[in-house]
């Protein structure tokens, strides 16, 4: 039923707010209502079939609820105008260390424990040899 | 003339965001082009009507005020697709934190480290630090640390676009071959756009780009107040 599946996101997201309000917390509501509504699906307090039918449609056009605040770069053209190089170079050099930062970490960490259960298993091959 | 006549008019706003949505997502099914992101086409089809109606951004916001106020619902169902790919993050849970822990520091850290060096503005480095996380998440991190929300959404965007297009070319220059890594790499740097294109190179790429996207996020909300402090 969506009546219920849109129960469960807003209440997910009305302790978020609570929780933030009483902790006083510098994160924003709706992160601390992502973690709990993942949290209850892993507890299995909420089931996917509780709210997939609102999560998907809502993520599926999620750009939407964006359009508007993305116009709203029209504001400071100027700003942008000023400051583009400010702006261009930094952002696409921390884009591009972010890509190798991260994809290097896992790939490495991959080949780490690849070449660990590696050994593992060729220790427990000479050990059958023996026998 | 028009300007008043779409003003006078409560939906117009909505109107008009939703129809140049739709031309803007037509656009992208047919093409399936990454730059062609129904998002930066009805953007600049709307700004463009709106500069030559002479309408004020205000009375059009005014307008879409029941989209935004629906906006902090769309983090918090992120969750499920989050959980949906637990499985693939059992089998792989340490490279895929690490991954995605180093990856938002570096991208973070370089950012701040070359911004100082050249010069740019504090208020626009702040609006700039939650550029990789996902749109309904950076708009409120960017509210809570002191930027300007309407800068941060574009330059979200704007890193969508840009990791989505170049970050697999750049990826097989740096010689990251592994599925794991790549699908990592693309999610965590550009979020949703950067899924999209994952799921074009391969179906892990594409899960794991999903789940570094919405871990990558949540970091980026919890490391944004510490990073504002160096800037």
């Amino acid at each position: 039923m969506i009546l219920k599946q849109f129960f469960i996101i807003l209440a997910a997201l009305f302790l978020g707010y609570s929780i933030v309000a009483v902790v006083n917390l510098p994160i924003p509501s709706n992160v601390v209502g992502l973690l709990i509504l993942f949290i209850a699906m892993c507890i299995g307090i909420v089931k996917e079939k509780h709210v997939d039918k609102v999560s998907d449609f809502i993520i599926k056009y999620l750009a939407v609820f964006f359009v508007a605040p993305t116009v709203g770069i029209m504001q400071y053209f100027k700003l942008i105008g000023d400051k583009f190089f400010y702006i261009i170079g930094p952002l696409i050099l921390s884009i591009i260390i972010g890509l190798f930062a991260a994809g290097a970490t896992t790939q490495i960490i991959i080949q780490i424990m690849d070449k660990k259960r590696l050994s593992v298993g060729k220790k427990g091959l000479g050990g059958n040899d023996v026998k | 003339m028009l300007s008043e006549f779409f003003s006078m008019n409560p939906i117009s706003g909505m109107l008009l965001t939703i129809g140049c949505y739709w031309i803007g997502h037509t656009i992208f099914e047919k093409t399936k082009l990454t730059i062609l992101q129904p998002i930066l086409t009805s953007s600049i089809l709307i700004i463009s009507f709106l500069m030559i109606a002479d309408i004020p951004f205000e009375v059009y916001n005014e307008q879409n005020m029941l989209l935004n106020y629906i906006l902090p619902l769309t983090a918090v169902v992120l969750a499920v697709p989050l959980y949906r790919n637990i499985h693939v993050m059992k089998k792989h849970a340490v490279p895929i934190l690490a991954g995605v822990t180093v990856g938002t520091l570096a991208t973070m850290g370089s950012l701040v480290i070359i911004g100082k060096l050249i010069g740019t503005s504090n208020r626009i480095l702040v609006s700039m630090l939650p550029k990789s996380a996902t749109n309904p998440i950076a708009i409120e991190v960017s509210e809570i640390i002191g930027g300007i929300p309407f800068l941060t959404v574009s330059l979200v965007v704007i890193t969508g676009i840009l990791g989505g297009i170049l970050g697999p070319e750049i990826l097989k220059l740096m010689r990251i071959k592994n599925e794991v890594a790549k699908g990592i790499a693309l999610g965590s740097m550009s979020h949703a756009i950067g899924t999209v294109r994952a799921f074009k190179e391969g179906e892990v790429e594409g899960a794991m780009s999903s789940l570094a996207m919405a871990i990558a996020g949540t970091l980026t909300a919890i490391l944004s107040p510490i990073f504002v402090l160096l800037i």
